[in-house]
């Protein structure tokens, strides 16, 4: 290595535990050289001198800056991150023993000897999450590689890619007054039960409502809204509004993040009608989640007259609300955004009070009209248009193609619309779920040319509280129904959607993420 | 075998790491993208191809497989599938670590992934610490960071020790 050397850095330092050929602690020392400019290295302690023994090996470092053997590899939350750092000065106590490779190139221990750092990428990206949650003990460099953004990119390529890939369903909980819990149900599997998921909301106000809606690459938006007030000995003193909380989770590796207020709502009081849907959605153009909220302060029931419906858009990578022009539609039942070709769906009314389903582009953020089928407004003929005399319920939902569902409680029967060919009118087919007049609630989960649950109400009696809720499973081809049991079920819930399994990070390619980021250039610089 | 490719009985020599030399014609030896780009410059096919990488055993595993693929190109996929895991059955590890270290140096994808998914479907079951073990990976946490991690993982470890 010839060149002028400066050895300020790290001269001093012999605790980093390389022992050069003559026994003695290599100091880590900074090359000026041209084709190695600042790049620092281990050399002998003798250097220049008569004694020196020519030992030479570059410096990898392993914590915060990019490591070449390991590729896009950080540190995922600051407890992560202030870990690292502490590992590191731990391992320079312990003086952990190193090899010197072929190449002349550093290599600890920690390093994968026998397979290189991307064929235990490739074989750790085909293990489901659980297994690679489990894996992040095996060592640091496996725990940075699991909970990098690149990896969970790769991970979720690859899930997406298999056939029948296992999705889970969201409950939450209306059992207990004011209960926030939510349940996970797989309902393709065997023995489906509800398990409880780890996630707790934080607690704010007195009375509030837990909503889900729907998911996208494992990412699951949730609602909680309350009522801002404040109360003295039981009597309302102060009437905050209305408070309207969105947060994004992973339930698979329950990490979530609180997005910030839309102030959507800020003038609106308690007792102002709302009507707010969401939808979640990725954006493969900018790389980005987005969140949108329709939010229209009265609501269609009243003859299809309302007011127009705001729009505000989230995006996860500036974590900031952007607001949009108002829509001329009104989103109907509280169902989520459908989000399909990078499209997030609702059906909404017209000012006219016609139906159509309104798809928001993710990446060039217009609002368009999706055909219904011809016949689709025969569902609810004007006079009927009001809430409490319409038995009808719809919703968008979603199996291989876009589905619409219609519940007719008066003739107990689900029409299921599948848009065959997206965008084509032409293309919209139906069938039929009947259940001799035995009353079919809603669909839960939706599998293409699979079976699928339904929700069905035990007695018409009584519609307004209903007795009992069971589950039935339907299979189209035999136009079967069945009996379904999910150990553990609560006995009121609502639907949140389905997700599948990721390690999407809501905190991965975030503002968080980038202060991390940065926090951890810094503490790199200063070591 | 009847195709109407021409230079079709051509053969090249590969040449292991423990010096063994194997003669493969050339159409096999075009499952891999690595001896398919050498072929396509200036490489020519008299000349022996070091592979110092590769040991004979290995060698002779990833020509079988390249072979097999190569002759079966245009019979039925379903036979394929069923050589592929039955090729992989009760392979140990360090076998399967060699093939798949053999096949990303040779540019074999389909190799690659049926090994990767083998190895994938084996570890998937196991303890961290067997994991650990198999992959050779040096235990760089403390006791109190291992077990700062497994608490943030809690939940993964069901029924795990």
């Amino acid at each position: 290595m010839e060149g002028s050397i400066s050895s300020d850095y790290g001269r001093d330092d012999p605790d980093f535990g390389i022992i050069c050929f003559c026994g003695e602690p290599a100091p880590l020392t900074k090359s000026t050289t041209q084709s190695n400019p600042g790049r620092r290295f281990f050399g002998c302690a003798n250097f220049k001198t008569r004694k020196a023994c020519g030992f030479f090996c570059w410096y990898e470092p392993s914590i915060g800056e990019a490591r070449s053997d390991l590729g896009p590899m950080r540190v995922q939350t600051k407890t992560k991150a202030l870990r690292a750092v502490e590992r590191c000065e731990s391992s320079k106590k312990r003086k952990t023993t190193t090899i010197t490779s072929d190449s002349g190139t550093i290599m600890d221990r920690s390093v994968w000897r026998n397979l290189p750092p991307e064929i235990i990428g490739r074989v750790l990206s085909l293990l489901p999450v659980k297994c690679l949650c489990r894996f992040k003990c095996v060592s640091p460099s496996w725990d940075s590689l699991i909970s990098s953004p690149h990896f969970a990119k790769t991970h979720l390529h690859i899930t997406n890619n298999t056939p029948n890939k296992p999705q889970k369903t969201l409950l939450i909980s209306s059992s207990r007054a004011l209960s926030r819990d939510l349940y996970s149900v797989d309902f393709a599997a065997a023995n489906p039960t509800a398990e409880k998921l780890d996630f707790a909301l934080p607690v704010r106000d007195r009375i509030n409502w837990v909503r889900g809606w729907g998911s996208c690459n494992g990412l699951v938006l949730v609602s909680d809204e309350g009522l801002a007030e404040e109360c003295e000995e039981g009597i309302l003193v102060r009437d905050g509004g209305v408070n309207y909380n969105l947060f994004l989770f992973n339930p698979f590796t329950t990490e979530s993040k609180e997005l910030p207020d839309s102030h959507v709502l800020d003038l609106c009081s308690v007792d102002d009608i709302h009507f707010i849907v969401n939808g979640v959605g990725y954006d493969s153009s900018t790389d980005d989640y987005k969140v949108v909220m329709l939010h229209s302060r009265e609501v269609f029931y009243y003859n299809g007259i309302s007011n127009s419906t705001r729009v505000a858009v989230y995006s996860l990578k500036t974590d900031a609300w952007r607001k949009f022009q108002d829509l001329r539609y009104n989103p109907m039942e509280h169902i989520h955004g459908v989000c399909f070709n990078e499209r997030l769906h609702w059906l909404c009314q017209r000012t006219n009070g016609s139906k159509v389903v309104v798809a928001f582009d993710l990446s060039d953020e217009i609002f368009r009209e999706v055909h219904l089928p011809a016949s689709f407004d025969n569902y609810l003929p004007a006079s009927f248009n009001n809430y409490y005399g319409c038995w009808h319920h719809f919703r968008v939902v979603l199996a291989s193609c876009l589905c619409l569902v219609v519940s007719r409680y008066e003739g107990s029967e689900i029409d299921v619309w599948m848009m065959m060919k997206y965008g084509v009118r032409e293309s919209w087919t139906k069938f039929t779920i009947a259940n001799h007049g035995m009353p079919l609630g809603d669909v839960l989960y939706l599998a293409a040319e699979e079976e699928f649950v339904l929700r069905m109400i035990e007695d018409i009696g009584v519609r307004i509280q209903p007795v009992r809720e069971k589950l039935v499973v339907y299979n189209p081809k035999n136009k079967t129904l069945r009996d379904m049991v999910v150990c553990g079920i609560p006995t009121k819930y609502t639907v949140g959607g389905n997700y599948i399994e990721t390690l999407v990070s809501p905190n991965h390619g975030g503002r968080i993420w980038r202060h991390y980021e940065a926090s951890l250039g810094e503490s790199s610089k200063s070591y | 075998m009847a195709s109407s490719i021409e230079n079709n009985n051509e053969k090249l020599t590969l040449k292991s790491s423990d010096g063994e030399e194997f003669l493969v014609e050339k159409h096999v030896a075009l499952q891999s993208t690595l001896l398919q780009n050498m072929l396509d410059s200036d490489c020519s096919s008299a000349d022996v191809i070091p592979l110092p990488k590769i040991d004979a055993r290995t060698l002779a595993l990833v020509l079988g497989y390249c072979k097999k693929h190569a002759d079966a190109s245009s019979s039925k996929q379903g036979e394929l599938n069923s050589f592929d895991s039955e090729f992989l059955k009760d392979m140990d590890m360090g076998a399967l670590f060699n093939l798949v270290l053999a096949a990303n140096f040779m540019e074999i994808k389909g190799l690659l992934d049926i090994a990767a998914q083998k190895i994938a479907d084996t570890i998937k079951d196991k303890p961290h610490q067997e994991v650990r073990e198999i992959f050779h990976v040096e235990n760089d946490y403390t006791p109190e960071e291992e077990a700062a991690v497994r608490e943030e993982n809690r939940w993964a470890f069901e029924g795990f020790p």
